[in-house]
């Protein structure tokens, strides 16, 4: 379900919240289901258990995630007016400028950039 | 409980020990052998238990040391207290076992030679005093060879010192409360020791064994021929001269020691010691062997021979060694003989190769200690020894004047047969690569 | 230092033929920390665990371990230590198993549960003599040496550097599983910094006889960055922005590490050099050379 490269800048935990924040924000983490509990997320990419626990206790402080006694951390319901727009877009700001830079190095079109995104929302949605 | 196993179990030498004395000792337990006059045969009882205890009595203080170096070992709880009572426990129960061998091989006498009660706590006295000395003694020995050289030198001093100061019995004084009670002060003295010592220190007898390759051309200082280089590494930069001169020297110092402190022996006595002294510098020839041969694998690849082209010529290494070591015991000899006062009965001409004889064996057992060290090597050490004691030792003592030829001729014919079993060993096995004790 | 720490050095120098390896050296680790210590060769990692075991003294200053001075460790706290030193230190001529039953007998509890799972599951011939084994297989052997008795506290010098892929992956799961429970806490020296980005939960880094960082090693990442600087002109002279570890320039283009960092700070660095910057990713590794570089 995740992918966490312990080598990359980003902090393991960091990388485990980004992408529960997009999974839950995308719909594919419903509300309600379950998440690998600490042990066997850390077993399972042989990582620290102590960081993965460090991002569930950030995402149950968002809201994000709820605990349940004995039984593994769910998705919560949210209250829609936490997840606006212009927080989710914040989240892709950083990757949305290196796109930019990366573009701009390439010496592409604003244009030709749009082509190119459209290109790919409309294969991902196949 | 750990440690009891490790006192009689843990070498290969050890278990061919233990086996060999339980069944001695089984033999003589079930057989009962006449024993009409105690004398000079052991029974077997007796034998089987002293293979069984030698080691951990003698040995123990090796063993201390190689467990005590390790720092993992150390850091559990209370860890140098346990190895330490671990010891003195393991030499009360030799001394014990010993003890009760010693008994158990009188009960078969009838009453009267049997000896009295207090002979007993006199020999258990005297066991536990030796074996103290022992473990002290070879845990500080084995720190280093020149440690080793030292102890030597110490271990003469006091028996000689007595006989010197005219102390007939020196073995009842040895059984008696004193030494006892010296005991007890060595071990009290070398607990302290151990018990405070920051670092213990790995042996460093086993130590000259690297095998780095390529360095064998490459570090010396001056670039020489193939040949010379390869001498030279196998030697550890010293010469086949040099290391003659170095026994020369070592042997001249111990026995001028010896002479020193032992003007009033009976001259049969001294030139006993002596000359044993002398046999079992010749002996050192085997280390020799065996440090070569363990060098000796890193040379394989810059000598560009065959393996018994290789071994040939380690061979002939050896046997130079052996030859500068044996002129120094020769000259040695000779100089003991002709200022010992009186002269031994024993004539020169057979002292000689008589002493010379346990030397040229130990070479080839030396480099026959290649590979995996079996049973055979534990025999030829034994009849290494036993041509020691026999052919020099034994006459010297009783003052003979015959020389025997016929336990020469046997070490001859051991040399010979070593020597095959070592080209065997080379020519067939793998080789070993340099362990660390 | 707290009474919380497991492990506290205050000042700490050590002196050893003639020349300082350690050099004032603070440290202090709490309970259920998993800390990487990282240096390169002859930083003196060594040096500092031996201190720390009480097999050397140091030369000034303090260094305790549970709250008691490291040259006396009780035997209680000896009994709550663990310890795997780099060169195995194991008799060639016993075994394995010996090795295991002698360790055992000094302590009270020891988990042979523990240690025959572990055992089968590294593969480790614990009935052949050490002597005869390979030497990932020794180092196998010592670690399994130091766990049995389920210390609290465990201690290695560069523990994984003789295994292999699978068996190094192996060591670091079962490692986890230790961190894992009751709060252990373990302090490993390594040069494998992999290792160390995986399974550490802070991070010292030990420069030449000083620690050149010390601290959570998720603040280490999230304050370390690289940028790269594109400006419209060739960079003149070489960049000294504040928090700077490293600077490469290379006509117009440069690569920056910062410590410090967060991301206010793009706009003032982006002004300040007349270029565009731009994120790239660092690793561990990348960090451990711009400290030292």
């Amino acid at each position: 379900m995740f992918t966490l490269d312990p080598h990359s800048g980003v902090p393991i935990y960091r990388q485990l919240l980004e992408q529960v924040r997009r999974l839950v924000a995308s719909g594919q983490l419903k509300v309600g289901s379950e998440l690998p509990s600490v042990r066997d997320l850390a077993l399972a990419h042989a990582v620290n258990p102590m960081t993965i626990s460090k991002a569930y206790s950030l995402l149950e402080a968002e809201g994000l995630l709820q605990r349940n006694r004995g039984r593994p951390m769910t998705v919560a319901a949210r209250r829609r007016a936490i997840d606006s727009q212009a927080s989710r877009l914040k989240q892709l700001a950083p990757q949305a400028r290196q796109l930019v830079l990366s573009a701009r190095q390439l010496e592409l079109e604003r244009k030709e950039l749009h082509t190119l995104i459209d290109r790919l929302w409309e294969s991902d949605n196949d | 409980m750990q440690l009891l196993r490790v006192g009689f179990w843990m070498l290969p030498l050890q278990r061919w020990l233990t086996l060999l004395g339980a069944a001695s000792l089984l033999v003589g337990l079930v057989f009962h052998p006449p024993a009409n006059a105690p004398g000079s045969t052991l029974p077997p009882t007796f034998l089987g238990v002293g293979l069984m205890v030698m080691v951990p009595l003698l040995a123990g203080g090796v063993f201390l040391r190689m467990l005590s170096t390790s720092r993992a070992l150390l850091l559990r709880p209370h860890a140098r207290g346990r190895l330490l009572a671990g010891a003195v426990g393991i030499l009360l129960l030799a001394s014990s076992v010993w003890i009760f061998a010693y008994w158990a091989a009188f009960q078969q006498v009838p009453a009267k030679f049997r000896p009295p009660l207090e002979e007993y706590s006199l020999m258990l006295a005297m066991t536990l005093s030796l074996g103290t000395l022992c473990a002290v003694a070879l845990f500080i020995a084995s720190r280093s060879p020149m440690w080793t050289l030292l102890i030597i030198l110490i271990w003469q001093a006091p028996g000689l010192l007595l006989h010197a100061l005219g102390v007939e019995d020196a073995t009842r004084l040895l059984g008696g409360p004193v030494s006892l009670a010296m005991s007890l002060l060595v071990w009290l003295v070398f607990g302290i020791w151990y018990l405070r010592a920051r670092r213990i220190h790995a042996s460093a007898w086993g130590h000259r064994q690297d095998s780095t390759p390529a360095m064998a051309t490459t570090s010396v200082s001056q670039p020489a021929t193939r040949e010379q280089a390869m001498s030279r590494w196998l030697l550890a930069n010293q010469s086949a001269p040099q290391l003659g001169l170095y026994c020369l020297l070592a042997a001249l110092f111990v026995l001028g020691f010896q002479w020193i402190f032992a003007r009033e022996v009976e001259a049969q006595t001294l030139h006993a010691i002596m000359f044993g002294t002398l046999a079992i510098v010749a002996v050192l020839t085997g280390a020799v062997g065996r440090t070569m041969a363990a060098r000796s694998r890193a040379l394989w690849l810059p000598a560009g021979r065959t393996r018994l082209q290789l071994y040939g010529w380690i061979e002939r290494q050896s046997l130079l060694v052996a030859l500068a070591i044996g002129v120094a015991v020769g000259l040695a000899a000779t100089l003991v003989w002709w200022l010992g006062a009186p002269h031994p009965a024993m004539p020169l001409g057979y002292l000689l190769p008589a002493l010379l004889a346990p030397g040229l064996c130990s070479v080839w057992l030396g480099l026959m200690q290649q590979h995996r060290r079996s049973l055979l090597d534990v025999l030829a050490m034994i009849a290494i020894a036993a041509g020691i004691f026999y052919g020099v030792v034994r006459p010297l003592f009783a003052g003979s004047a015959a020389a025997r030829w016929d336990v020469l001729g046997a070490q001859l014919v051991l040399a010979a047969l070593l020597r095959e079993m070592a080209r065997l060993r080379w020519r067939s096995a793998d080789w070993r690569r340099a362990q660390r004790v | 230092m707290t009474d919380a720490s497991v492990i506290a050095t205050r000042g700490l120098v050590k002196e050893a033929g003639g020349r300082q390896i350690l050099k004032g050296v603070d440290l202090a680790a709490a309970r259920g920390e998993v800390v990487g210590l990282l240096g390169k060769n002859g930083a003196g990692k060594s040096t500092l665990l031996d201190v720390l075991l009480g097999f050397a003294l140091p030369s000034a200053g303090d260094a305790r371990v549970f709250g008691e001075p490291s040259q006396n460790l009780s035997a209680a706290s000896k009994a709550r230590i663990g310890f795997v030193p780099q060169q195995d230190e194991l008799m060639s001529l016993m075994s394995g198993a010996q090795h295991l039953a002698l360790a055992a007998s000094f302590h009270t509890q020891w988990d042979h549960a523990l240690i025959e799972r572990l055992a089968r599951e590294w593969e480790v011939p614990l009935n052949r003599r050490i002597g005869t084994l390979s030497g990932g297989e020794r180092q196998k052997v010592a670690t399994l040496l130091a766990l049995g008795h389920r210390p609290e506290l465990l201690l290695m010098d560069e523990p994984a550097s003789g295994l292999d892929p699978v068996a190094r992956r192996q060591f670091m799961v079962t490692l986890l599983e230790i961190a894992a429970e009751t709060n252990r806490t373990i302090l490993f020296s390594s040069h494998i910094v992999s290792d160390i980005e995986r399974v550490a939960s802070h991070v010292w880094i030990l420069r030449e006889g000083e620690i050149a960082w010390q601290g959570e090693l998720d603040q280490l990442k999230e304050s370390t960055v690289r940028l790269l600087l594109r400006a419209e002109a060739e960079f003149a002279a070489p960049l000294s922005l504040p928090g700077q570890l490293h600077c490469e320039l290379q006509g117009r283009t440069a690569s920056v590490v910062l410590g410090d960092w967060s991301a206010e700070r793009l706009p003032e660095i982006e002004r300040a050099t007349a270029s565009r910057a731009e994120l790239v990713p660092l690793t561990l590794e990348d960090m451990f050379l711009a400290v030292h570089a």
